[in-house]
């Protein structure tokens, strides 16, 4: 039988299904670990919650369909917290998927965008063509700079432009990303020169990059991954879809971490030798 | 109370759930529905970004030329000044559109990219070495103060005669000591640096995989039809393969 699986499929491939049984399993069945809150999500939950009454948000929706699973809970569960608060919310786009997560965004947290109205308090203006010169651009003069929404609306008439439309109007910007690019285009053209506080929601793999910039006192924190954004619904008291995949994903992070000691074990013996003197 | 869901919106998640086993399924055997999911990614990707293109046109140069704004004219015809690359005569013009576009480009990121990446980088990382009741955090800076230099003394070249092999001089050997040592230091940094990276990306691949699947759990239905029909795919690509080894065996 176990000669039979072997000559269909390689170690690799079983290694593949196990993962996915496992991942399968722990989705359908949750186990319910404990989760702690970790210090930066905190700082970070704290800021926003010191924002001023109607804040004015900047969230540049910058991420693909598969970087959504971790971003758009996190990006979901501040807005639901900022919402409380009577925000007036700018978003944009910076990478041509944008659009297309704006409205899974909107069908995700409906009760937030039930309560903006569109044009008064908040506008998507949609993909922006140009990275970094839009970026910087932006900072200028919104209104000026994009004529219509991403649904052809002309800017000029919308009443949150005459509170909103220059970086220095600016509360805070949500860079919401699964690129690095978008963390230096909104570095270098909104921190540095206007001084405006950024907050990162970014995946996993980025987090080691950005940090530095958190360190430096360039960006006003980080949350980083589902870890995170699991964290933040916990704080906000509404336990979503993060929440619901954290088990999956430590069940998943054991079993690797139980590949790599295996690997390793059964490695050992075959580990090339070298005599004494000969070098490697 | 039951909510019809539209019957677009059913399709599309349906047939989220099977391309997504389709893509998977390469893990096991490349099959035919395997490469009519990555021809659809590729093809619907490429559309997809053709329309968005289209959009900015309309939205940043049609209009605003409709509405009167000639100033539009001096960027729109930067942009197609890149389409001259087709005309033999004057391909040579194609090069000022990329050259405006690197030049602006260039400008803007420059202007403020020593203060962001260099100057707040390098005061951020002169940390205090000694905090009061505080040994976490004062080992914390001490560790980061000691990383810092070594990575920076391992991308020193050529300072410290002899220190990557060549002839060693008496009076440099205690400096070369002190210096492998920091450079050590730089060294286990950095692969503990590499380690977290390594580790966060597998942290976004496992998310990425339990995205697709809480999708694929959504629409069990599409799901089981798309796993068998991928079954007997890979059953099919397992006979045709087999097929052709016995071809192959038997011509002479």
């Amino acid at each position: 039988m176990i000669d039979r699986i072997y000559h269909y499929l390689s170690i690799k491939q079983i290694l593949y299904a196990l993962l996915l049984v496992i991942v399968l399993t722990i989705l359908l069945f949750p186990i319910g670990l404990p989760q702690g809150i970790s210090a930066s999500t905190r700082a970070a939950y704290n800021y926003v919650g010191k924002l001023p009454q109607t804040p004015k948000l900047v969230v540049d929706v910058d991420y693909e369909p598969a970087a959504g699973t971790e971003l758009q809970p996190m990006l979901g569960a501040v807005l639901r917290q900022v919402i409380a608060k009577n925000p007036k919310i700018v978003f944009v786009s910076t990478i041509n998927t944008g659009p297309a997560m704006f409205e899974r965004l909107k069908a995700y947290v409906p009760d937030v965008f039930a309560k903006l109205k569109e044009g008064d308090d908040y506008v998507y203006l949609g993909f922006l063509t140009g990275t970094e010169t839009a970026v910087a651009s932006l900072g200028k003069g919104m209104k000026e700079f994009v004529a219509q929404d991403n649904y052809g609306k002309p800017t000029a008439n919308m009443p949150i432009f005459n509170i909103i439309d220059k970086a220095t109007d600016v509360n805070l910007v949500l860079v919401v990303t699964s690129s690095f690019d978008a963390i230096e285009y909104w570095v270098r053209q909104w921190e540095t020169p206007y001084t405006i506080p950024l907050l990162f929601l970014v995946l996993s793999v980025i987090a080691p990059s950005a940090q530095p910039f958190v360190s430096a006192g360039q960006a006003v924190g980080m949350l980083s991954g589902q870890k995170a954004a699991a964290e933040y619904e916990l704080l906000i008291g509404r336990p979503g879809s993060a929440v619901a995949a954290t088990d999956a994903q430590s069940g998943a992070h054991m079993l690797i971490i139980t590949y790599i000691i295996l690997g390793n074990l059964l490695y050992w013996p075959m580990r090339p030798r070298t005599k004494k003197g000969q070098g490697k | 109370m039951t909510v019809a869901i539209p019957f677009w919106d059913l399709l599309g998640t349906g047939m989220g759930a099977a391309l997504t086993v389709w893509l998977f399924s390469f893990v096991f055997k490349d099959n035919l529905l395997y490469k009519l999911a990555e021809h659809l990614f590729i093809g619907i990707s490429a559309a997809y970004s053709f329309v968005l293109a289209l959009d900015s046109i309309m939205k940043t140069g049609i209009t605003p030329l409709q509405q009167g704004d000639i100033s539009i004219l001096i960027p729109m015809l930067i942009g197609l000044v890149f389409f001259t690359k087709y005309l033999s005569k004057y391909g040579w013009v194609a090069r000022f559109g990329p050259a405006f576009v690197i030049g602006i480009g260039l400008g803007i990121a420059v202007a403020t990219t020593p203060e962001s990446f260099i100057l707040k980088q390098v005061s951020s990382s002169f940390l205090p070495l000694w905090i009061p009741q505080n040994p976490v955090m004062t080992i914390t800076n001490i560790l980061m103060t000691l990383i810092v230099w070594g990575g920076l003394t391992y991308f020193v070249f050529g300072l410290v005669p002899g220190i990557r092999g060549g002839k060693q001089s008496t009076a440099s050997k205690g400096i070369n000591r002190a210096y492998k040592a920091i450079m050590l230091i730089g060294i286990y940094g950095m692969m503990v640096g590499f380690g977290a990276t390594f580790a966060a990306t597998i942290v976004t691949r496992v998310a990425f995989l339990i995205g697709r699947l809480i999708d694929l759990i959504a629409s069990p239905e599409a799901s089981i039809v798309a796993t068998i029909l991928v079954a007997l795919a890979i059953a099919y690509a397992y006979r045709t393969e087999k097929t052709r080894a016995s071809t192959t065996a038997r011509k002479p």
